[in-house]
């Protein structure tokens, strides 16, 4: 297959540069709270975006051939982790893989985003409740997986991909109306036999950060979280000016709580404009989901669209109190390779359906 | 395509999600901000607070009654301290600042951003420590309260704890001022409590409390406390009290109280009296029956609503009959037919009783008001006293309350009162604080002189100001008589009364209250002696008359009030020695009282033997005439044991030695310095003693 030059005319460029420069943003406010931490992203930013840039070559479509093989490894990888996993925060998520510890739980969500999107363009007129079971068991399994680990958080982000290229697609409000009722009626159920101990604790941190109970799961890292924004105030207290992560009160400062770091040292504004970079690139996410050639590339650039949403908004969320911790990282800022290749996965997806949105006339 | 048509419900979602992340950032990072930044610096920032030096009180003239030095407190950050050193550190302090090791481990090892080792320590102990440079161990300046004049006025200053913090007297009442604003020390430390290496403290300098100038005057303070530390000896007393006012402004000059204590160690006089009240200025906050010196305020009434005047006779025949009770005069067989003018020179209770019946109650209370009774005067001190009124006045109580018996009145309500006669009918607020400044010498406060209230016209309080001359130059105040000077004043010997109702009948409080000079007056003095226990009786014109002499007198030349020679001294009789041998003791002291002579009583025995001065002698009112007791001389041959006469002058020596029937044979004059026969020795009655007098 040769590749046509042409295609780059149709290269989402704006979005590509926009997530660049989250990334770089990434790399100035990580400098602040970790510099070796630093130095390790720059590798995973370089290669990531050059295996974007190979990407390209491929149509998107090819995928289609690999759909089983695709999924297959990702159940491989996911149980993998269970079998071999290594312990980080309480839970087994890593696996050792070359010399490389990886996170399939990451990548775990665009290989479902894949081939979810697979399933709803064959199978994308759901009129029974069996047609609906058989779409949740192609999320649900991986997802359960996920969830075994125990790895709640990101569990809940397979949910959200699955509820949201189902609502894309546009099942029946009924099925929907359904899923949620079901949602809502399984949470006893989990919180009373699948949650553990400290999951429900961690949930429930956010309600009241500062009680003495809730100090070692959460409540400390989230004061310090909301003491650190706060101080941030509307213009931030200067690059490398933020006491809070520059003298350790506040813990995992290069990770789940990078965004801490921005708000206290760029404040309001800043917290501000880093939104509005990811409102842009979900802007332009949902302009190649509306026009991609096929419902195969569509509903992959809403799964994507869905993830970085809501990503977003528990990361952020977490960080200033309106959600429980999870360890669900920001987007691009996160610090760690599994986290940034994985979403570099997911933008090649979307480059890749933006770019080849028409059939090649000519 | 389906995505299309449900683009809108996505939107609404995704721009609720967005929303809600703005909203809730600009909640905290807006709104709670500023709250938040606290939390944060107070989280690395450690902070060593640096004491401000506390005001200066100065004296009238400048001398400084109250200082601060600086003294350096030893400071532990047990953060800085390490774990396993912080043992060895504890002993080293330990051992330097003599204190038990385990306790000092204790203190440095506490969980706090920093903790006192100990405060205010000694330089050289603090040079000891310095030189350790131990870690974690460091040190702030702190101001130590110091009192260059000791017990100086005391009560009136007060003292500073141990955080400088003002607890009793002037200390307590202009804490605020004299306090100053803290400093600090700041510095950041990681989330460790480890400074930050090269991160620069910053500083922010204490403010020093201000200076207050008061309108007490140390010289003046110092002949009160003299005075009133012979009144305790002499007197044996249980206490007294002074006060000093300028009665033309209400500024307090001078005023003590014995017992008193060194608020340099303001502990150790609770120790020794047992009860703090040793620290309450009795001035302001004791309160008793006032006595006689009440009378002022029945005379004023009594002129100024002209139910009496000066020359008004009044016959005292011993008592009064007030609602079927007698109430008896002082001196029972009473004092005849007299003039208001005498009855106020006899201090009279009868005649007072008459013109407060005449008065009535309720003029009586009015007058009381007016003089400022029942009421705080309002100085500038902690722990002022109201008194007791009555609450409901009958014929009896209207009846003692007229010559000052009933209320409970403090010393400087009596001051007070005495002040608006001496300065022609205004009452003044008595005040100690005449200025505050900075430390630059800016005025940041000037006390003006307050009018209360108009007690009475200028004219009135002149008439009563000579009546009350009067008792000085002829009645019951003689002993206050200052040679030179036209002095005002009143004696009164109040009783106490007893908790249940009645009265002691021992306990006395001896008072005198007057102002000199009559025509200028300068000074008002108030003088109360509680509970004398002395030889020299316990009357106020015995025990604080004299007293109020020493004082004003020392006072007024002080103050250059030049003596007069058109003053009442001229009008002053020397007063002839009445014969008092054969006398009892009682019988003379009656004797010389009424004639406004001192007695002083030598020897032991039924009847006087000899006295000296002579009788016939003519003496300046309020000398001291002194009384031989003995029995009949021996009857020559008997033999008799010769006493000690070394020491005394020849006068006295041959009273002594008449006493038991010796004569004296004196060789020089003077002193005695040597006798023979030597003392002890039994020579037959009649026998010459040889005496040797030197100058």
């Amino acid at each position: 297959m040769r590749f046509d030059r042409k295609l780059l005319k149709n290269l989402d460029w704006q979005l590509w540069l926009t997530m660049l420069l989250i990334s770089a943003i990434g790399l100035v406010v990580l400098y602040s709270a970790s510099a070796y931490h630093m130095k390790r992203q720059i590798k995973w930013i370089v290669l990531g975006n050059v295996l974007i840039a190979v990407s390209l070559y491929f149509d998107y479509r090819s995928l289609t051939k690999l759909i089983k093989p695709i999924y297959a490894v990702n159940v491989a990888l996911l149980l993998a982790v269970l079998i071999f996993g290594e312990e980080g925060g309480g839970a087994q998520r890593w696996v050792s893989l070359a010399g490389f510890q990886l996170q399939p739980s990451e990548f775990g969500k665009i290989f479902v985003i894949i081939a979810f999107a697979y399933y709803l363009e064959n199978y994308s007129k759901f009129t029974n409740w069996k047609d609906i079971f058989k779409a949740g068991v192609v999320v649900g399994f991986p997802a359960l997986l996920v969830l075994v680990q125990p790895d709640l958080g990101t569990a809940l982000v397979f949910v959200a991909i699955f509820f949201g290229m189902l609502y894309a697609v546009g099942t029946e409000l009924k099925f929907l109306a359904g899923l949620v009722g079901l949602g809502i009626l399984s949470i006893p159920f989990m919180w009373k036999f699948v949650m553990k101990d400290y999951q429900r604790m961690r949930l429930l941190v956010f309600l009241n950060p500062e009680a003495p109970q809730y100090r070692s799961v959460g409540g400390y890292q989230l004061t310090q979280s909301l003491i650190a924004v706060g101080s941030g105030r509307l213009l931030g207290r200067g690059y490398l000016q933020g006491t809070q992560a520059g003298r350790n009160f506040l813990p995992a400062q290069h990770t789940d709580f990078i965004f801490s770091v921005l708000a206290e040292e760029f404040g309001f504004i800043g917290a501000l404009v880093l939104i509005g970079l990811f409102v842009f690139m979900m802007y332009r996410m949902l302009h190649i989901a509306l026009n991609a050639k096929d419902l195969f590339g569509s509903m992959m650039v809403i799964g994507v669209f869905v993830l970085t949403l809501f990503q977003l908004f528990i990361n952020i969320g977490m960080t200033i109190s309106i959600m429980p911790i999870t360890g669900i990282p920001l987007p691009l800022l996160t610090s760690g390779g599994s986290a940034y290749l994985s979403y570099c996965m997911a933008m090649a997806l979307v480059l890749n359906v933006g770019m080849r949105r028409q059939k090649i006339l000519f | 395509m389906q995505t299309r048509r449900r683009i809108g419900f996505a939107m609404m979602v995704f721009m609720l999600t967005i929303g809600a992340l703005v909203c809730r950032l600009a909640w905290i990072q807006l709104i709670k901000g500023p709250e938040l930044t606290r939390r944060a610096v107070a989280q690395w920032m450690r902070e060593i607070p640096v004491e401000p030096k506390r005001g200066i009180i100065y004296d009238s003239k400048g001398n400084e009654l109250a200082i601060s030095a600086s003294a350096d407190t030893v400071v532990a950050l047990p953060a800085q301290i390490p774990k396993e050193k912080a043992p060895e550190i504890a002993a080293e302090l330990a051992r330097i600042l003599n204190k038990n090791a385990e306790d000092v481990l204790k203190t440095i090892t506490q969980k706090k951003a920093a903790v006192y080792v100990a405060r205010k320590v000694d330089p050289e102990v603090a040079r000891e420590i310095r030189e350790l440079a131990l870690p974690g161990i460091t040190f702030t300046e702190e101001s130590r309260r110091y009192y260059p004049y000791g017990n100086l006025a005391s009560q009136v200053l007060g003292f500073a704890g141990v955080d400088s913090q003002g607890l009793y007297g002037l200390e307590l009442q202009y804490d605020e001022y004299l306090r100053g604003k803290r400093g600090y020390l700041q510095y950041p430390t990681d989330n460790q409590g480890q400074e930050i290496p090269n991160a620069t403290p910053t500083y922010v300098p204490p403010q020093p409390g201000y200076n207050i100038h008061l309108t007490i005057d140390q010289v003046i303070q110092h002949i009160v406390e003299r005075e009133l530390d012979n009144l305790m000896v002499m007197h044996n007393a249980e206490s007294v009290t002074a006060i000093v006012m300028d009665p033309n402004t209400g500024k307090i000059l001078a005023m003590a109280n014995r017992p008193d204590f060194d608020p340099n160690n303001y502990m150790a006089a609770v120790e020794e009296y047992g009860s703090q009240s040793v620290w309450q200025n009795q001035a302001i906050s004791g309160g008793f029956e006032p006595g006689s010196t009440f009378k002022v305020v029945t005379a004023t009434a009594g002129l100024e609503k002209g139910v009496v005047r000066e020359d008004s006779v009044y016959y005292d025949k011993g008592y009064e009959v007030v609602a079927g009770h007698r109430i008896h005069c002082w001196r029972r067989t009473g004092h005849g037919q007299e003039t208001f003018l005498q009855v106020m020179q006899n201090s009279c209770n009868p005649g007072f009783i008459d013109v407060g019946m005449k008065l009535g109650a309720d003029t009586m209370l009015e007058y009381l008001q007016k003089f400022g009774f029942g009421q705080k005067t309002g100085i500038d001190l902690p722990g002022e006293a109201v008194g007791v009124m009555f609450n409901k006045v009958g014929p009896v109580e209207l009846a003692t309350l007229s010559f000052g018996q009933g209320p409970s009145v403090t010393p400087i309500q009596q001051a007070a009162a005495m002040a608006a006669i001496a300065n022609g009918g205004k009452l003044m607020q008595p005040y100690v604080v005449e200025r505050i400044t900075d430390q630059d010498g800016n005025i940041i406060e000037q006390r003006e002189p307050r009018v209360v209230q108009q007690v009475t016209s200028p004219e009135i309080a002149q008439r009563v100001a000579l009546m009350l001359e009067s008792v000085v130059a002829e009645g019951g105040g003689r002993n206050a008589y200052i040679p030179g000077f036209r002095v005002a004043g009143k004696t009164g010997t109040a009783q106490v009364p007893k908790p249940g109702g009645g009265y002691y009948p021992d306990k006395y409080i001896a008072s005198f209250s007057g102002f000199a000079p009559v025509d200028d007056p300068k000074i008002v003095v108030f003088i109360a002696v509680h509970n004398p226990r002395g030889k020299y009786g316990y009357y106020g014109s015995q025990v604080a008359g004299p007293a109020f002499k020493s004082m004003a007198e020392d006072i007024l030349y002080y103050l250059d009030v030049r003596p007069q020679s058109e003053a009442t001294s001229g009008k002053v009789q020397a007063i002839e020695v009445p014969d008092l041998v054969g006398m009892t003791s009682t019988e003379a002291l009656e004797r010389l009282r009424d004639t406004g002579l001192n007695i002083r009583i030598d020897g032991q025995g039924a009847k006087i033997l000899d006295q000296t001065p002579r009788a016939g002698v003519k003496v300046p009112p309020g000398s001291t005439v002194i009384v031989h007791m003995g029995e009949k001389p021996p009857s020559a041959g008997e033999p008799v044991q010769v006493p000690n006469v070394i020491g005394l002058s020849l006068r006295d020596a041959s009273v002594k030695l008449s006493a038991v029937g010796l004569q004296v044979q004196a060789v020089g004059s003077g002193i005695a310095i040597s006798q023979s026969p030597a003392p002890g020795t039994v020579i037959p009655a009649g026998s010459m003693v040889r005496v040797e007098f030197k100058p």
